[in-house]
């Protein structure tokens, strides 16, 4: 069995505990086995990001460090931290002087960076670690015609070159994953755009407008439900349908990966958090 | 003029390598031409008008395919490829394979019996796939030699061509031949190829019909082309009211391994747009662009006359994304309007994408096979970037036309003219 160490960040324990659930259960049913880190702290992603990088690189550094310590590679089920961890990653693999700085903070707790340990996203496990064939095979209650629509996340495709997940303006990994399970992954404008979560802190207008307009070109495509690959997409593609601006339409049910791949595996709703969504995916899941 | 026996060997028919090889020819030196396709005339022969003076591009090349195609000191070995080359300047020893067309040369009228009564139709690679033609064809009229060619792959081998030929030219179990071929020098004019604008998935190209590539626009507003020289969309047949040009798309982007300038993209758009409003005068026509490069001879006061004249609307700014509207097949551009800092949405009911100038399929085989170098971005490294811009770095071997970089027409034939220059200094001094 395969062993990773997860590295949930913070926004997946607080506000989607049900993601981090579902993550567990439906990779260990398909052969990966998930180790919780101890004692982890924020990625420091945007917000530290923005005010210093060196500090921005010892927060990321200590989780890589962390993880070497532990002698296993990091998944993390956050757009915006596998981002960060890449990123950190491949600056301190490639400068020095920022790597000596970075160990040199990290060396009062006695952990050290040296550069031993892969950052995956959760689309690389089940694209390179477990495969859509296992994935198929592990299928016992296949969707018969659900149209959904997938949602990347920004950081999660991007940078190709520094994070390797995906075709960024062509994405195929959650659209395949949707087929294997019996569903019918749609098309729709703007698929590769951002959720405008990120935007919410500084102006909410303009977040839920981002917002909003994704779901109206989901809508426009009639598809019954959304598959998310981040926290903050998911949570963001939620609570702007919840919103003063939302309107009367109906909303349309959003559910994180392996929510959605686990009801088809024969995983129970309560191991995977189903009724915590905030939108019922009943609906989507009768369809088996 | 006396007879001369020195030859050279020019790769490739475009209007580059035809220029250099009317040049060498008439001096009296013998040429050979390679062109890798059944037709000479390359690029030039699929353009619908030239800039900036909106000449025919048909009208101006055909009369250089058929002096090419005449000329006694120019054997023209289309439907070619080089195999090996070795030896040094003025004696190079030149494998040539041709390619069996299944029908023969010498007997073939152009008469088109065959085609006519031939049952498979595929789409047409000269009218970029968007028209048809036979498995038994000529890619487009003025075709030359006009000899027709067998397309193997796609030929049922029903043997009705073979029937109707009267003068038995058909031959379906023709082989593929090599020819040894002893020049003084070798003229590498390969042109190039169009970047594959479906990398770059946010502006629709192969995902909504009616977005289409220069190209393809060119073919469409041809007389001879698809549609008979009728502007429509591709989606519903209906003639377009607004169009929208989208520049620098494979070129200058560092992010697809295309960091230069293909030089010619802003003045065939410019050319593109004036010639879309000389089909529709009422139709609205946009060109979104980063910086309009018009530098040539009387480039700048056709961008100006597009601008006033024709009324054809320039924003600048590089174009964010393209979508298609719900049914209508219209589509959307998403772009900053980088002189007022707006975000623009524009609806248009046809989008054609300017794609850059990459080198040609098969440009790092050529150079092996040469010993040429080439640039990081594939195409043939020059010697000297003033003193020598058509020669390569191997003595005897002189690249001219878009070979060893973008070029317009007038820049090709100049190149063209002036590696044959070079290539008769060498022969000139006898050897071969």
């Amino acid at each position: 069995m395969k062993e990773f160490v997860l590295y949930t960040g913070c926004t997946t324990p607080v506000r989607l505990p049900a993601y981090e659930a579902a993550v567990t259960v439906v990779l260990e049913k398909l052969g990966v086995r998930l180790i919780p880190m101890k004692d982890v702290n924020c990625c420091g992603a945007q917000y530290i990001e923005s005010l210093s990088h060196t500090a921005f690189a010892a927060m990321s550094g200590r989780i890589l460090a962390i993880a070497e310590s532990m002698d296993r590679d990091i998944l993390a089920i956050c757009g915006a931290c596998s981002g960060s961890l890449k990123a950190v990653k491949h600056d301190l693999d490639s400068n020095k002087v920022l790597r000596a700085e970075v160990n040199e903070l990290l060396a009062d707790e006695g952990l050290k960076y040296t550069g031993t340990v892969e950052v995956k996203h959760l689309l690389q496990i089940f694209n390179e670690d477990i495969g859509y064939d296992a994935i198929k095979a592990a299928i016992v209650k296949p969707y018969h015609g659900v149209r959904l629509a997938a949602h990347y996340g920004c950081h999660v495709t991007r940078p190709p070159e520094i994070v390797h997940v995906d075709d960024p303006e062509n994405p195929v990994i959650i659209d395949t994953i949707i087929e294997a399970a019996g569903a019918t992954p749609v098309d729709y404008v703007g698929k590769t755009r951002c959720c405008g979560g990120p935007m919410l802190a500084m102006d909410e207008e303009v977040a839920n407008k981002i917002g909003l307009d994704k779901i109206k070109n989901i809508r426009d495509e009639k598809a019954d439900g959304i598959v998310t690959a981040c926290v903050f997409c998911d949570i963001q593609l939620t609570q702007v349908q919840f919103g003063d601006m939302a309107g009367d339409e109906p909303k349309i049910p959003v559910l994180t990966l392996p929510q959605f791949l686990g009801p088809a595996m024969g995983i129970n709703f309560d191991s995977l958090g189903i009724q915590l969504n905030k939108i019922d995916p009943q609906a989507i899941l009768q369809e088996m | 003029m006396t007879e001369k026996k020195q030859a050279a060997l020019i790769v490739g028919g475009g209007v580059a390598g035809m220029q250099a090889a009317l040049d060498i020819a008439s001096q009296g030196f013998k040429v050979y031409l390679v062109e890798r396709t059944p037709s000479i005339g390359g690029r030039m022969a699929q353009i619908d008008k030239t800039f900036p003076t909106l000449d025919c591009s048909a009208c101006i090349l055909t009369p250089k395919l058929s002096e090419v195609a005449h000329h006694k000191n120019i054997t023209l070995l289309t439907y070619s490829e080089v195999g090996t080359v070795t030896g040094k300047s003025g004696d190079f020893r030149v494998r040539v394979r041709r390619k069996a067309r299944f029908v023969k040369e010498d007997l073939c009228a152009g008469c088109g019996d065959c085609a006519a009564e031939c049952p498979v139709e595929i789409p047409n690679e000269f009218d970029m796939n968007l028209g048809f033609r036979k498995a038994i064809y000529v890619g487009f009229p003025q075709a030359t030699p006009n000899v027709y060619t067998v397309d193997k792959e796609n030929c049922i081998d029903c043997g009705r061509c073979l029937k109707v030929c009267q003068r038995n030219a058909i031959d379906l179990e023709m082989k593929d031949k090599t020819m040894d071929l002893h020049v003084g020098a070798i003229i590498v004019a390969t042109g190039f190829e169009l970047f594959d604008v479906s990398q770059y998935p946010r502006l629709g190209y192969g995902h909504y019909a009616n977005v289409i590539h220069a190209m393809e626009f060119e073919r469409i507003i041809n007389a001879a082309g698809p549609t008979h020289g009728h502007l429509v969309r591709l989606s519903d047949g209906k003639k377009p009211h607004s169009i929208g040009f989208i520049q620098c798309v494979g070129a200058r982007d560092v992010q697809k391994g295309v960091p230069y300038c293909s030089r010619v993209c802003c003045m065939y758009s410019i050319k593109n747009a004036v010639m879309a409003l000389e089909h529709y005068p009422d139709a609205e026509v946009w060109v979104y662009y980063a910086d309009i490069r018009a530098f040539g001879k009387g480039f700048e006061e056709f961008y100006e006359m597009a601008k006033k004249r024709f009324g054809v609307k320039f924003v600048r700014g590089r174009v964010a994304e393209v979508m298609e509207g719900k049914n209508t097949g219209n589509l959307v551009v998403k772009v900053e309007d980088t002189e007022s800092s707006k975000v623009r949405l524009i609806e248009h009911d046809m989008v054609v994408i300017s794609p850059g100038v990459i080198p040609s399929e098969g440009m790092h085989t050529m150079a092996t096979k040469m010993g040429i170098e080439q640039t990081d971005d594939g195409y043939v490294q020059i010697d000297h970037s003033f003193f020598g811009p058509i020669l390569t770095k191997v003595p005897g071997v002189f690249v001219c036309g878009c070979a060893d970089g973008p070029k317009d027409i007038p820049d090709s034939v100049s190149a063209g003219s002036a590696a044959a220059m070079k290539a008769t200094i060498i022969l000139s001094k006898g050897g071969v």
